[in-house]
This record gives structure tokens, C-alpha cells and sequence, in this order.
């Protein structure tokens, strides 16, 4: 037998790493519920505004549903040496959205639009921990 | 909590493949009363309220290994009407392509793996040969390495529409998110080809084994696993078996049609009634009433299975799977009444239309592969806006199959009910059960030998999904019968883990 805590059939890195769409370190002003949009087939899903959750999930799979033009779901959990999955696509999406220019502005009104890009997702947790509540910091507390 | 309490939990709970059945004797030892319980409790239905509507295909889809396939249908069906979108033709085709080879796979399971071995090895074969392996050593190595083809071949279908092979990922509301190249349908085409094969070459195994054997076919034909109920099924427009889209319909124990609905409508004609003893309720007709587990026209017990799907239809959609439909109503001397054949209720013969199904299924493949619209490149369609309400069917392998959604304005679901394929066959394989029970035990003498698998015939034969488990090898299923006299004391117990 593996040893205790061996990861089989997974990988050590993210799903993005496997997924062939392109990458253009292109800055999201507004995210899309799947329903909303026909993304284009070669561009990466989460810089056209969808939330995939390759950024933050372990690899393995091949990324079989941005092969068929739908987002990653997360469900391989957060990659190697990442413990909560949900806070570090929180961190990731930081990094991608656009709120425009922030000279000389308050924190409230940064605040305000950040909340502006945000609430069109209208389900956090089922949407960033959708497999992974239970083993999160959150332990399912919400 | 201290970490040295031990904490015991029984029934196990959140798998699919635990089964209880309590059997009640009488003062003279006789059967008085059976009990089939299912103690398992999944609660999708609530831990889904709260989530995006538009998740649903795929979250749905994982409540199970075997069927997923027809989750995700009915959930996109679903959707596409709380969106109020018209699906594009093509994308309709797409769904109705992978739902084939999936039906495909699934049948092919259960008649080799799960259904066959107590015929083709024999109902009284040692439960160490009949399974799978044992099938195979009986019809050939050969024969096995199909199977196996035939189910990885499909799956790689399913994978090439759906995105993934086991739970697919394509389905939005308002279509498919992927279309299909020339390459693919290609290969696609060539698998319906073997499949039609494949299909035709089982009913052979089924016409060689089991109709040619006298043994097996009064088994088949006689009154032991016999009941006349309602039966129900999705028929096209003109009443000929569909999977994936349809209405509704419903005929009584004479062949009769009772009632035809458009799947939104089933609340005004199913009912659920609860048993306190279950976490699985048991669905009825509403407007016949519950009058507890018995057969007959005044009872609204209904089965909806392959063989009820073919008792209420008028035919078959394709030529191959329509000869076979009628050999096995003139076998079991069916009359036809105004055109169509009176239904069987011999439920053993379940298996005999689980095979003409599968021989439908690769003919209906092959048909939606050669489609010249199946690659248009439209497959999609934006909905525009949000109902609030979604309710989707299709026939699952194992029968009728509905998702309802409710949500509110934002599309986050507020109410979600499911009523899958085993759970409108509760009431019919806990009656099967209590016959096979009464042959069984008389004056307090119980038949040990053979008790386990004659009352799983009982029930297997209607392929119920709590046996999911069994859907891998080697063919088990946990199972305890508890046999109890009138004071309610265990008097004897079989089990099988």
C-alpha cells in the first residue's frame, strides 16, 4: 500500500498548468454566471470573466471541463502546500479584477468598487468551496 | 466530545447500495408482513437550496457513479425551462447522443454484470459463480472483452460531448456548451455501428440461454414474480418509447391508457405516501389512491421500468428494436387491443426489454450520429431571463425520472425535489419481495437455501440504483434479511455484506 497522505491519480500543481487555453494577464471588470456567456475556445475562462476554479485546484484531471468550454469546479481540492481552497481563489481573484483607478480615493469607496465586481456572485461559499467547506478554515461553519 | 467515546452509527448513511428487508410470520408461521427498507438519506434536496440554479447538472450529477448521465439531463431540461430558453436543435441532438451511448453502458452493466448471472449462470448457481466472472466463464472470454469494449468505447463518447467520462460538465440551459467536429462524429458513427451489433448479439446470449432453456422460461413466465399494476413511460408523439423527451404516459393494469402529462404536470398526478420505517417514499397515482401494496386497478402502485416503458408505448422508433419488441409480446401471448399489445406483467421479462432498449438506443445513436445538423456549430442559446420555477424529465435506465427547481429572482435555488427512476418502482419491488417471501417460507419453515438470491431476483430485476455498489465487481450488495416471529423476535437473520 501508498503511504498515509500519498495523493494518487492527482498532480502536485494546479489545474491551470495542464489547461491549453491562452493566457493574456488580462484584467476582469465583471464576472459572468456560465448561463450569461459563450466564451471564445482558446482564451483562459477566468480572464473572459467566468469563475474557474483552476487557479486554485490540485491538477490530474486534464482539465476535461475547460476542455469543453465550461469552468473548473474545484473538485480535485486546494493543489500542494495550499490548505483552504476558497481563500486562496479569493486571493487569486484579487490579483485579476479591474476596479479602474484608485488615486486619492477612500477606503469606502475602493470598498464600494470592489462590491460592485463582486456581487454578481451571488453564492460564495458553494462557489469557492463547492467540495471543500469541510476541510476549510471555515469547517463548514457558515 | 472525549476522544475515547465510541460512537457507533447504525444504519450506515450517504451510500447508495444498503438495503434491509424485515420479514413478519404469523401465528402459523406464515409470511404476515414484509418490510423493504431503504436507511440511507443523501439530502441533495436540501444541502442544493442555497446554490446556483445553473450548478445544478453538475452537482447533481454526482449523487451517483452509475447514472449521472441522467441527472444531468433532467437537471439542464430543467433549466432550460426556469431560464424560459429554447434549446437549439443541434444541441438537443448532442444531449440525446450522449444520452444514448449512456444508455449504452448502463444497460450493458446490469445484464451482464448485475441481472444475467441468475441466468446464465443460474438462480441456484453458489453466489462465488454467479457474477460477472461467472458469466464470462460460461459464454466466453471472448465475450467479456466486449462487454468491457462496449462499455469503454461509450464512456469515451460520453467524455468526447460531456467533458468527462463518469460526470459530465457540458449541459446549460439553453444548450450544450460544446458542439462536435467532423473527426469526432466520425468515430461516433463507427461505435453506433458496433453497438447495433453488440445489442443484436445480446438478445441472442438472452434467446440461447434463457428462452431455449425450459427451466428458465417457465421461471420467466409463470406467476411467481407476477404483478398487475399501472405502468408508466416517456412516448414520443407517436407513442413510441423515448429517453430523452416526450410525454408522460400512463396505462392501466388492461393496457389502457389512464392518463398522458407533460412532465411539469406530475405533481397533479403523483402522490408520495410515507411508511414511517423507510427514508424512501413510495409514489402512486393520485387520482386512483394509496390502498397500501397490492396489484390491481383500484391500487395506484405504478412500476416504471424498461419493461413499462415498453408496456405503455404502441412501438418502437427503430425497425431492429421494433421486431424485437413484438417477438416478446406474442411469447407471452399479448393480445393487441385497438392496435397496440396488452402489457406484460411478468416482471422477470423486465430483462427481455432492457435488451430491446439497448438495441433501440445504438439504432437511435446511429440515427443521431448520421444527422447532418448534429455538427451545426449552433448549440447554444443566452437565456434572457429567469422563470423561477424548472421542472425537467427524461427516463432514466431505470425509470421516470423529474427534477424541480424553484429559485429566486437572482436564480439561487430556494426549493429543489427529485423523484429518480427507483424510487417509483418502491412500492413494486416491495411487493415483489413479499411474494417471493410467501414462496418461501410456509408454517415457520424458511427455504434457507436460495432465500437470498430468490428475493433479490425479486427486486433486481427493476435494477434499483440503492444497489449502485453493486455496479462494480464482484456483484455484491449489502443486504440483511431479518426474519421475525409474530412477538416481532428475530427468529433468523441472513445477511450478506
Amino acid at each position: 500500500m501508498p503511504p498515509k497522505g500519498a495523493v494518487l491519480g492527482a498532480g502536485n500543481s494546479s489545474v491551470c498548468d495542464e489547461c491549453e487555453r491562452k493566457k493574456e494577464d488580462k484584467k476582469v471588470e465583471k464576472f459572468y454566471r456560465t448561463y450569461e456567456i459563450i466564451p471564445d475556445k482558446e482564451k483562459c475562462l477566468l480572464e473572459q470573466g467566468i469563475i474557474c476554479m483552476g487557479i486554485a485546484t490540485r491538477d490530474g484531471c486534464g482539465a476535461l471541463c475547460p476542455k469543453v468550454n465550461m469552468p473548473c469546479t474545484g473538485c480535485y481540492g486546494p493543489p500542494e502546500g495550499v490548505f483552504d481552497q476558497g481563500a486562496k481563489m479569493v486571493a487569486a481573484l484579487g490579483s485579476i479584477i479591474n476596479i479602474g483607478d484608485v488615486k486619492g480615493l477612500s477606503e469606502d469607496e475602493i470598498n464600494k468598487k470592489i462590491d460592485s465586481v463582486m456581487d454578481s456572485i451571488p453564492d460564495f461559499a458553494g462557489t469557492f468551496y463547492k467540495y471543500s467547506l469541510p476541510g476549510s478554515i471555515l469547517k463548514g461553519r457558515i | 466530545m472525549s476522544a475515547k467515546k465510541r460512537i457507533t452509527i447504525d444504519p450506515i448513511t450517504r451510500l447508495e447500495g444498503h438495503g434491509k428487508i424485515e420479514i413478519f410470520l404469523n401465528d402459523e408461521g406464515d409470511v404476515a408482513d414484509t418490510y423493504f427498507q431503504v436507511p440511507e438519506l443523501r439530502g441533495f434536496e436540501q444541502f442544493c437550496v442555497g446554490r446556483l440554479a445553473e450548478d445544478m447538472p453538475v452537482i447533481t450529477n454526482r449523487i451517483c457513479g452509475v447514472c449521472p448521465e441522467a441527472h444531468h439531463m433532467a437537471s439542464v431540461k430543467a433549466l432550460d425551462m426556469l431560464f424560459d430558453v429554447e434549446t437549439p436543435s443541434a444541441a438537443k441532438k448532442i444531449r440525446e447522443l450522449l444520452y444514448m451511448a449512456f444508455y449504452i453502458t448502463d444497460h450493458t452493466t446490469h445484464f451482464y454484470a448485475l441481472g444475467g448471472p441468475d441466468f446464465v449462470v443460474g438462480p441456484d448457481a453458489p453466489p462465488s459463480e454467479r457474477n460477472i466472472l461467472g458469466v464470462i466463464k460460461k459464454v466466453g472470454l471472448d465475450i467479456g472483452k466486449q462487454v468491457i469494449d462496449c462499455r469503454a468505447r461509450n464512456h469515451h463518447v460520453i467524455k468526447m460531448l460531456g467533458g468527462r467520462g463518469i460526470h459530465p460538465a457540458a449541459g446549460v440551459p439553453g444548450g450544450w456548451s460544446k458542439s462536435i467536429s467532423e473527426d469526432e462524429i466520425k468515430e461516433i458513427e463507427e461505435i453506433a455501428k458496433k453497438n447495433i451489433d453488440f445489442a443484436l448479439f445480446s438478445l441472442k446470449v438472452f434467446d440461447d440461454i434463457v428462452l431455449k432453456n425450459s427451466a428458465y422460461l417457465e421461471l420467466v413466465t409463470s406467476d411467481i414474480y407476477l404483478h398487475k399494476t399501472y405502468y408508466m413511460g416517456t412516448v414520443d408523439d407517436k407513442n413510441r418509447v423515448n429517453f430523452y423527451n416526450g410525454t408522460i404516459r400512463v396505462v392501466d393494469p388492461e393496457g389502457k391508457e389512464f392518463v398522458k402529462y407533460h412532465p411539469s404536470e406530475y405533481t397533479t398526478h403523483i402522490a408520495e405516501h410515507v411508511e414511517s420505517y423507510s427514508y424512501l417514499k413510495y409514489p402512486y397515482l393520485k387520482k386512483v389512491g394509496w390502498k397500501g401494496f397490492v396489484d390491481g386497478i383500484d391500487s395506484g402502485v405504478y412500476a416504471a421500468s424498461p419493461l413499462s416503458r415498453l408496456n405503455v408505448s404502441d412501438s418502437m422508433a427503430t425497425p431492429k428494436a421494433q421486431e424485437h419488441f413484438e417477438r416478446m409480446y406474442e411469447t407471452f401471448g399479448s393480445k393487441k387491443i385497438n392496435g397496440r399489445y396488452q402489457p406484460v406483467h411478468h416482471r422477470l421479462a423486465t430483462h427481455w426489454a432492457r435488451l430491446i432498449e439497448l438495441l433501440y438506443a445504438s439504432e437511435h445513436m446511429l440515427e443521431l450520429a448520421t444527422d447532418p445538423e448534429i455538427t451545426s456549430p449552433d448549440v447554444r442559446k443566452i437565456p434572457e431571463k429567469i422563470k423561477g420555477i424548472g421542472i425537467g424529465s427524461v427516463e432514466a435506465p431505470r425509470g421516470t425520472f423529474t427534477h424541480h427547481y424553484e429559485t429566486d429572482e437572482k436564480g439561487v435555488l430556494t426549493k429543489v425535489n427529485m423523484i429518480v427512476g427507483t424510487t417509483n418502482n418502491y412500492a413494486p419491488m416491495t411487493m415483489s419481495i413479499k411474494r417471493a417471501a410467501e414462496k418461501l417460507i410456509s408454517k415457520g419453515k424458511v427455504v434457507e437455501e436460495g432465500i437470498l438470491n430468490r428475493i433479490e431476483m425479486a427486486f433486481r430485476l427493476y435494477d434499483p440504483c440503492l444497489s449502485c455498489a453493486t455496479h462494480s465487481l464482484p456483484g455484491k450488495m449489502p443486504l440483511i434479511v431479518n426474519v421475525r416471529d409474530k412477538s416481532g423476535d428475530i427468529i433468523k437473520t441472513f445477511r450478506r455484506d
